[in-house]
């Protein structure tokens, strides 16, 4: 039982990699749709917000979470109390994000998506958007290397201080 | 304008010093906004000021200098944050804000290497130019505006700040939903300007009527085109034509059967002629019907009322005749 119980925890912590990198995945895709909603119809950030939270909106729990908070922004920017996109940004989507599987630095790096809208050139705002993307990209690359590792060394390690933990008890 | 319109124009930490003055929204026809100068409101009847306190007075002394971080606030709060999306309209040199309201800018030109304007930045200058949608302004022209069961194809003739599109809007809404002269008719709104029917993500902020298409932020040519193909519009409404390209594009979409109300500025009749290339409004005979605006006393008012034989017949003549006030709470 003991040593079902450390292998189990490894396992556990072993998906929690796995996690990270599907949201980090899934936070690169929604600057995609971003790029793409910018590009192609010119729309606001607050317009990106509320039509990428619809479409996540049909997709798994971490989608429909992740859409649910956008679609919150939108709707913060829309009401009377004229909140600057920043704060709306800021504060709805860190507090969505610590639901996650996903390091301060990871949350970090998507939330500099709240401080790009005053360019003035579009160009440059999707490249600023394409630099908070190639960051998270680069971060994810790297997980997604070491995962396997890493996952094998949790749970690894989990057998190994179990098995110590039933000799020491034995 | 809708209640608690005018107060969203301003960020969050701002709104407070606003309050007073959001409170005259109904009221207000303006607010200029220059760095370093006092605010003004203009209102239909006078000007104020904000005290720094926010509070309204008539002594300009007292006034409230605004300052280049305050207007800079206020353009990125009025472009949603994003800036960038509005690269179209700061070049055009306004932006146009949920509800209709016009928020025109100057600063310092910057030119591409056509020689074109590219955008405007160092924005010191700003005019707020607050919408009104007054119901009932078109009561007293829907009667003329029918002719053996169709629309007239009709011109509006303005000075700026006379109301043409006040009128324009209203004369949409009673064509689309129907009034006492004729039943509803379906009709097609170009809104170049996203001026008429003020619209934000798809909804209009402005009533326009229940069988009105509205082809928002669309250049005329196109918009009018796209319209006659998809909508099937028995009217098609377009504000501010400007020169003889759109008198063309109207002669050419007017030949699919559809009926027009147009607007576009001047001071009179020969005033139009003169914009359009003098003998163009003749030549294409395109319209059945006019209606010039003027301004009376500071208040806007239907100057006169011309069917097309006497339109064309008086051209070249100027005319001083009035037919009267036409704004509610201001009949003659």
């Amino acid at each position: 039982m003991i040593l079902s119980g450390t292998v189990g925890l490894g396992i556990w912590y072993r998906n929690r990699f796995y996690e990270r990198v599907e949201i980090l995945g899934r936070l690169i895709e929604i600057i995609d749709l971003f790029l793409s909603e910018i590009n192609f119809s010119n729309a606001t950030m607050p317009e990106c917000c509320a039509r990428i939270g619809i479409r996540l909106s049909a997709g798994n729990a971490a989608d429909r979470r992740l859409g649910a908070s956008l679609i919150k922004v939108h709707e913060l920017m829309s009401g009377s109390d004229g909140v600057s996109f920043d704060k709306a940004f800021g504060r709805t989507m860190g507090e969505c994000l610590k639901e996650f599987v996903l390091e301060a630095g990871d949350i970090e790096k998507f939330l500099k998506l709240s401080g790009t809208g005053g360019y003035s050139d579009g160009q440059m705002q999707l490249k600023a958007l394409e630099k908070i993307r190639y960051d998270l990209s680069d971060t994810a690359s790297s997980l997604k290397s070491e995962v396997e590792n890493r996952g094998r060394i949790a749970v690894g390690l989990g057998a190994m201080g179990g098995l110590l933990l039933v000799i020491v008890l034995l | 304008m809708k209640n608690g319109q005018l107060i969203k124009i301003f960020p969050q930490d701002k709104r407070k010093f606003w309050e007073s003055t959001a409170l005259l929204e109904e009221e207000i026809e303006e607010l200029r906004l220059r760095t370093g100068k006092p605010a003004i409101i203009k209102s239909r009847s006078n000007e104020l000021y904000p005290d720094d306190n926010g509070e309204l007075t008539t002594d300009i002394g007292k006034a409230h200098c605004v300052d280049g971080a305050e207007l800079e606030a206020i353009l990125r709060h009025i472009c949603n944050y994003s800036i960038y999306a509005f690269e179209d309209e700061l070049r055009q040199g306004f932006i146009t804000v949920p509800g209709g309201h016009r928020i025109g800018i100057a600063g310092q030109v910057v030119l591409g290497e056509d020689g074109r304007i590219k955008t405007i930045k160092h924005i010191s200058y700003m005019n707020i130019r607050v919408s009104h949608q007054i119901r009932g302004v078109a009561d007293k022209v829907m009667q003329r505006l029918y002719k053996n069961g169709r629309l007239k194809n009709t011109l509006i003739i303005s000075p700026p700040g006379c109301g043409k599109t006040t009128l324009l809007r209203d004369m949409i809404r009673q064509i689309s939903d129907g009034n006492i002269y004729h039943k509803g008719m379906c009709v097609g709104l170009v809104d170049e300007r996203s001026e008429i029917a003020g619209e934000y993500m798809g909804v209009p902020q402005n009533e326009v009527g229940i069988r009105t298409d509205v082809l928002d932020a669309c250049p005329k040519s196109e918009g009018m085109l796209l319209l006659l193909r998809s909508m099937a519009p028995q009217v098609i409404a377009v504000d501010e034509l400007g020169d003889i390209k759109d008198l063309e594009n109207l002669h050419m979409a007017m030949s699919c059967g559809s009926s027009f109300v147009a607007t576009m500025h001047g001071e009179n009749l020969e005033d139009a002629d003169r914009r359009f290339g003098r003998g163009r409004l003749l030549k294409y005979e395109l319209f059945e019907l006019f209606i010039v605006l003027d301004r009376k006393d500071g208040v806007p008012r239907i100057k006169r009322i011309y069917e097309k034989e006497e339109a064309y017949a008086s051209l070249g003549r100027r005319d001083n005749d009035t037919f009267g006030y036409c704004w509610p709470g201001n009949m003659v």
